[in-house]
């Protein structure tokens, strides 16, 4: 009987020399002509849409990241009893310079 | 005519021209490259497919020219668009697929007796078996998900190192050799799956 690891290794081969040999697709004129009436069709590129798209790349890789952030800060600060209406109140109390520039921040 | 003597601009130089409002010069990058999209395009996706995804690719690299930095050279940069293009083409093929695959038909069986009974070194250059090596390889293959699929032509079938494929699919290395591990020993499992009922028939 042949070990059943030579003919997984022969499989293997010829499974690899079948994807390298895959036959190369030719193209004619019409298809080049196809690309190119599509790409009129779109138009010039303007950079606003360049940077746009640039600006969108960037929104998604951080957006995990940022709502991960959002979420960790939400449980702290409800964990650590975190009340802004309380600390306000002790910044007018105890520092009256920050109090100062608040009431002039603030409408 | 085209002057030989005068020199040819480069692709960073036809790319600005583009952005700056030329489309028609569009057409060079067009010519210039169509070969190296259509033999990325033509190892991944299948052949009647070929022409539409690599249209599709030169319209993504039209739309997000503006991204190329010109630093690199423009061909890698339009390589990682044909390669992520005929990624999302499985992602939406998978997607839409409805029938689940089915078992091996009687050529492929037979072209799997030939190759374990080491009949296939000399058959296999012979057209008609090529043709079987391949239905069995995307028969196979279509046992993977997307990521898998593509993971593992970029790694094991073209020989790519995991940074090389990492840079084209924009993925990290560590996800590339994870993810070729798992695709490797998921074909092998298929594989000796199929080889094993071959052994009982």
């Amino acid at each position: 009987m042949r070990p059943a690891g030579n003919a997984h290794t022969r499989l293997t081969e010829a499974l690899v020399a079948a994807y390298r040999e895959k036959e190369k697709v030719q193209v004619d004129a019409k298809w080049e002509t196809s690309v190119m009436s599509h790409i009129r069709r779109l138009g010039p590129i303007h950079s606003q849409g360049v940077s746009l798209q640039v600006f969108e790349r960037y929104v998604w890789r951080f957006a995990f990241t940022t709502c991960l952030l959002i979420l960790i800060l939400t449980a702290a600060s409800i964990r650590g009893e975190f009340n802004p209406e309380y600390e306000i109140a002790r910044v007018f109390m105890e520092e009256p310079t920050r109090l100062s520039l608040l009431a002039f921040l603030t409408p | 005519m085209q002057d030989d003597n005068f020199p040819k601009p480069s692709d960073a130089e036809v790319v600005r021209q583009v952005l700056d409002g030329s489309v028609d010069r569009f057409e060079l990058l067009l010519t210039r490259h169509k070969d190296q999209v259509l033999k990325v395009v033509g190892r991944h996706v299948p052949y009647h497919e070929v022409q539409e995804t690599a249209h599709l690719v030169f319209i993504k690299a039209y739309q997000s020219l503006g991204t190329f930095k010109g630093k690199g050279h423009f061909v890698q940069w339009l390589s990682k668009i044909a390669v992520r293009t005929c990624y999302d083409y499985w992602r939406q093929h998978y997607k839409t697929r409805e029938v689940p695959i089915g078992g091996l038909s009687e050529r492929q069986e037979d072209w799997l007796e030939k190759v374990m009974a080491e009949e296939s070194a000399k058959s296999f250059y012979e057209d008609a078996s090529r043709r079987e090596a391949r239905e069995f390889l995307d028969w196979a293959l279509d046992a993977l998900s997307p990521e898998e699929r593509m993971v593992l032509e970029l790694v094991y079938l073209e020989g790519l190192s995991g940074r090389e494929a990492a840079e084209l699919l924009g993925w990290s290395v560590a996800n590339v050799k994870i993810r070729s591990f798992r695709a490797r020993k998921k074909l092998q499992k298929v594989l000796a799956s199929v080889m094993k009922g071959q052994e009982e028939r």
